[in-house]
């Protein structure tokens, strides 16, 4: 073979190689700005008792500071008094499919605590120093990576009282 | 020699570097993999004896791993870093340490010792 033919060969794999692996590297920092730019919260919550029921609402917004459109696959949450579990969110049937670049995406969450969960509430506020409800819970997101998509969940935690 | 095994040790390193990346590498694995090679058997094409050889391979293999760790802790440097340079050396060299001799290190010698037969023949 030529030595020019393989010299040449060598340094366009060096090209290439080095214009990949950029690429590849600019697509991991694109992720990570735009995982940082998302921000997700728990606004507007309050607790509601009743006589055979608990009412727990909040609302979830998740706010998108970066330029790409991000879809939202999933969310769910679960309701804890202590160590008593009140079952999970009830959610609308309508959410929203992605946060727009931007945007802001918003959920409102309203559950009601009845039956076997309320005994349970009642049983974690006889039994147990409870503050409030606590929320746990996740969004199910898709972080664009260059190539694909990489579904991530989103977090969230917080005391309803 | 040592030019063509640093021209090839950076390919490897760079394409490895690459496919500790997966989610977001332009290109499937499988073709970094196939310019590993390609490197090797250009690199075996330019020399004629086999001592010469192995002993680019193993410059190759060494100055991969040093290419593919610096690759991989470089953008850890700065200060919108996610994982820190101390969390990022440790990946990066047990990566490079692991890529050097699964991956390079077999594929730069078949290709280098395939590439010395074209240079022979030629």
């Amino acid at each position: 073979m030529d030595r020019r033919i393989v010299w040449a060969l060598l340094g366009g794999l060096a090209l290439l190689t080095t214009l990949w692996h950029a690429q590849a590297q600019m697509n991991y920092q694109k992720l990570i700005q735009t995982s940082r730019a998302l921000e997700l919260r728990v606004e507007e919550d309050a607790l509601e008792e009743k006589e055979q029921s608990l009412g727990v609402r909040f609302r979830l917004i998740l706010t998108n500071a970066s330029d790409q459109k991000i879809p939202v696959e999933a969310v769910s949450c679960l309701l804890w008094a202590g160590e008593e579990f009140l079952g999970p969110c009830q959610l609308p049937t309508e959410i929203a499919p992605s946060v727009a670049a931007g945007g802001e995406w918003q959920l409102t969450v309203s559950t009601e605590v009845r039956g076997y969960y309320w005994e349970n509430y009642q049983r974690a506020r006889r039994e147990q120093e409870i503050e409030g409800v606590v929320v746990r819970g996740s969004v199910q997101i898709q972080l664009p990576t260059g190539r694909d998509l990489l579904e991530t969940p989103r977090r969230f935690h917080k005391l309803i009282r | 020699m040592v030019g063509a095994a640093s021209l090839v040790g950076l390919v490897a390193g760079l394409a490895m570097a690459t496919q500790a990346l997966p989610l977001f590498s332009p290109v499937p694995g499988v073709v970094l993999l196939g310019s590993v090679f390609l490197a090797g058997l250009g690199m075996g094409s330019l020399m004629r004896d086999l001592a010469q050889v192995l002993l680019a391979v193993i410059v190759t293999v060494l100055l991969s791993m040093v290419v593919m760790t610096l690759a991989l802790v470089y953008p850890e440097m700065g200060p919108e870093a996610a994982l820190g340079v101390e969390a990022a050396l440790s990946g990066a060299l047990r990566k490079a340490v692991i890529s050097g001799f699964f991956f390079v290190l077999p594929l730069t010698l078949v290709g280098a010792l395939v590439g010395r037969l074209f240079s022979r023949h030629g």
